[in-house]
């Protein structure tokens, strides 16, 4: 089990945050998510076996917001 | 205001300068366009203009004006070209029958015979007929002025032998009807331009389905109340200041200066520089070009339909509707070839009149003679046969040429003009290969950590190490990783902590860099540091494509070689080294390439991005790379569909063995008719040998298989 922090730039309101929330909570693998658009992050908790953290930041990208930065907390 | 139309009718320049003519009489009008290519007439005129009267008059002079509507003219070019095919296949039916029914014995043979070829003289002739007549009030002849003479000097005396028999036996005229070769002489040269157009729109087809659909709407972004609204809108109906965004791997739609976001853009399809540009805040970006890994927020600077991108496509469109025709070499002939008929057929008929003392009639049979006979009917097919044939041996070669005339043009070229990127190069950054600092050791380990941190980065030049590393690799798993755009990237696997990036980057963190000699190099240096120890570099850059070198050396013998590019001086100088160029042309604009591409007479441009596009539009020879832009594309006469050189040289030894073959075909489709004249002339009568009918078919069956037979020796090439 890992857990991770993404730092998320282009989130403007409740919507964004939610949408990445939404995405990232039904993909495989992720145990625990949540967002906060206030301060720009999303915490990940999930099964290394089962999903690589490449994927998330993929992921929220393809959504239309940007990863500059993650740390394994 | 503007009003553009179809037109249809137009078959050449001919036609496209008379409807000019017509319409710029009507008052009111600002300007008048015809574009032959795309088949449109554009107007602008600035108060209200009587549009039916437009069309009125063009209609008077033979051609109809249709409206631009999307769904509409696609079905209604497939009935045309059915319909086409319908006539073509009609008129050598009949032609055949005509032909056939001279063996067969029955009585009101003749009139039968005149019956049938009423039609095909005054219907599938009628375009020949109406030469004539512009021959004899100005003067200028085609090729089609010869099949008309031909046919309706055929079709006149036949006629006046059918209906006044009396007549004819009273003034002993030689009683034959040459029914038949009026059918020959039209369905030939009907058949001869099928084939043409059949070989046109073959091309055209190929080069459709290349094309992708390139974005025609925008992601318009407004406030209203805090919430952020998104809606796509048609980029015709984009205003200045409207706010856009685009997401990665969008085509920005229009220009504009960033609001928000920070992204690598790519502009190489625009500017030639093969790595992406990083734009953020008050950068400028150009339509056209791609979003890279990131949003882009901006705010459109002009309207939707008038980026720097549509200045360059209405360019292109104008360019190719004034492109000179060349005339044809069978015209050219033919030009030359109708007044000598005619000179030889009057000295005939002055021969037989003044000097032999014979009847007007008698000497009038003989002028006819002369022109049924002279008439090279096999002409039509010369050209058109050869280009058929070359054409499609080329497309099965995997080099699609759009026309006839691109042929004979490639066999007069003297300048050859390459793009750089895309073109000579393969576009893209790749990694040339990694260099150690200093007798630092590097385990397979760091390469894998190394990997792993790339993968996490869209930058273009961290995939390009991606791929070079992941032959021999596998990326490790991060546990930290950020990314500073324009900078580097750095992250950390197990305690050790990685850095990737520029020497401005690494300097910034501390990193000891001075004392290790960083040479010069034309491309990107990407330096990698561990634990603030630098390891060593990556260096990229943009390859030359394998074959390059190999195929400008066959070309520089023969040709004058230019490099052109809108890349900076050391990159584009680089290149040209390798290869041997000696004529260096950098850091040019669009417009720029436009102007060199002119300053020189016969030249040939091979391009593939869209900067290339206007100068491939006034080029004399334009070829595309088929893995480069639509807009370069169908801006050209000929697409390289594999995107290699080699094909180049393929082309231009094609065409030149086309000419060949088509000067041979006219040759041999003069020849024999020629050496009938004096029989028909009547230089033999006193052997009783005169032009049967059957000697007219003879030497146009003999002459059209000949050079039938001998454009297939090109499907060996």
């Amino acid at each position: 089990m890992k857990t991770m922090e993404f730092e998320v730039s282009g989130m403007k309101c409740s919507g964004c945050s939610s949408k990445i929330f939404n995405t990232i909570s039904e993909m495989d693998g992720v145990v625990e998510v949540s967002v906060s658009h206030d301060d720009n992050f999303a915490k990940i908790e999930f099964e290394e076996q089962k999903i690589k953290s490449l994927e998330f930041k993929t992921k929220i990208e393809e959504l239309g917001f940007k990863v500059l930065k993650m740390k394994k907390v | 205001m503007k009003k553009e139309w179809l037109i249809e009718g137009m078959t050449c320049s001919a036609c496209a300068s008379a409807i000019k003519k017509e319409v710029s009489q009507i008052q009111g009008l600002e300007s008048v366009d015809v574009n032959l290519v795309l088949e449109k007439l554009s107007i602008e005129h600035a108060k209200n203009v009587d549009f039916d009267n437009i069309i009125k008059k063009v209609d008077s002079i033979g051609y109809k004006l249709k409206d631009l509507g999307v769904g509409e003219s696609s079905l209604n070019q497939v009935t045309d070209n059915h319909f086409k095919h319908l006539k073509i296949s009609s008129s050598i039916i009949l032609a055949i029958i005509i032909w056939g029914l001279k063996f067969i014995e029955f009585n009101n043979k003749e009139y039968l015979l005149l019956l049938l070829s009423t039609p095909m003289w005054i219907y599938f002739g009628f375009k020949y007929q109406k030469s004539v007549i512009r021959f004899l009030t100005s003067g200028s002849s085609s090729m089609n002025t010869l099949i008309g003479l031909g046919s309706s000097s055929a079709y006149f005396y036949s006629t006046f032998v059918v209906l006044f028999p009396s007549i004819v036996s009273r003034n002993q005229m030689p009683p034959t009807t040459y029914f038949e070769a009026v059918g020959f002489i039209i369905a030939f040269v009907e058949f001869g331009k099928f084939l043409e157009e059949k070989a046109k729109k073959k091309a055209r087809a190929s080069l459709d389905g290349l094309f992708k659909q390139s974005s025609k709407e925008a992601r318009v972004i407004e406030d209203i109340n805090k919430e952020v609204k998104e809606t796509f809108v048609a980029i015709n109906k984009i205003q200045k200041g409207m706010t856009i965004k685009v997401l990665p791997g969008e085509k920005i739609p229009v220009d504009g200066i960033v609001i928000d976001g920070q992204s690598n853009v790519n502009e190489s399809l625009m500017t030639g520089e093969p790595v992406p540009v990083l734009k953020e805040k008050n950068s400028k970006l150009l339509a056209g070009s791609i979003n890279g890994n990131s949003f882009l927020i901006f705010k459109a600077e002009v309207n939707g339909n008038e980026s720097f991108l549509n200045e360059m496509i209405s360019f292109v469109e104008n360019a190719q509707s004034s492109r000179p025709e060349i005339e044809k070499l069978a015209d050219k002939i033919s030009s030359f070839f109708v007044p000598a008929v005619i000179a030889i057929a009057i000295i005939t008929f002055s021969s037989w009149y003044f000097i032999g003392d014979k009847s007007l009639a008698i000497s009038l049979s003989y002028l006819i003679s002369v022109l049924v006979i002279a008439c090279p009917c096999a002409l039509g097919l010369a050209t058109p046969t050869a280009v058929v044939v070359a054409t499609g041996r080329a497309s099965e070669n995997g080099v699609l040429i759009r026309g006839g005339e691109i042929i004979e043009k490639a066999s007069h070229i003297t300048d050859i003009f390459f793009d750089k990127t895309g073109t000579l190069t393969e576009g893209h950054p790749e990694v040339l290969g990694f260099e150690n600092f200093d007798g630092q050791i590097i385990t397979k380990e760091d390469m894998d950590n190394v990997l792993g941190i790339v993968s996490y980065s869209n930058h273009p030049l961290s995939k390009s190490i991606s791929n070079f590393l992941i032959k021999k690799h596998i990326g490790s798993d991060l546990d930290s990783f950020e990314e500073i755009e324009g900078k580097g990237i750095c992250g950390e696997i197990d305690d050790n902590k990685y850095t990737v990036g520029n020497i401005k980057y690494l300097k910034s963190l501390d990193i000891e860099i001075t004392k290790h000699k960083i040479k010069k190099f034309h491309g990107s240096i990407v330096l990698v540091a561990k634990n603030k120890k630098l390891l060593g570099t990556f260096l990229i850059s943009d390859q030359i494509k394998s074959n390059s070198k190999k195929i400008i050396n066959n070309l520089t013998e023969k040709y004058n070689l230019h490099i052109i590019s809108g890349d900076r001086k050391e990159a584009v100088e680089f290149v040209a080294d390798e290869l041997g160029i000696k004529n260096i042309h950098n850091e040019l604009s669009p417009f720029e390439k436009v102007e060199l591409i002119k300053s020189k007479s016969n030249n040939l441009m091979v391009g593939d991005g869209i900067n290339d596009a206007p100068a491939l539009a006034v080029a004399d020879v334009s070829i595309a790379m088929g893995t480069g832009s639509e807009v370069a594309i169908s801006s050209s006469d000929v697409t390289l569909l594999n995107g290699q050189l080699d094909k180049l040289d393929y082309f231009l030894k094609l065409s030149n063995k086309t000419m060949l073959i088509i000067k041979e075909n006219l040759f041999m489709s003069l020849i024999y008719n020629t050496l009938l004249i004096p029989v028909a002339a009547g230089c033999f009568i006193s052997l009783n040998i005169y032009i049967e009918p059957k000697y007219a078919s003879l030497a146009m069956a003999i002459s059209s298989l000949s050079v039938i037979g001998n454009s297939l020796r090109l499907r060996k090439f």
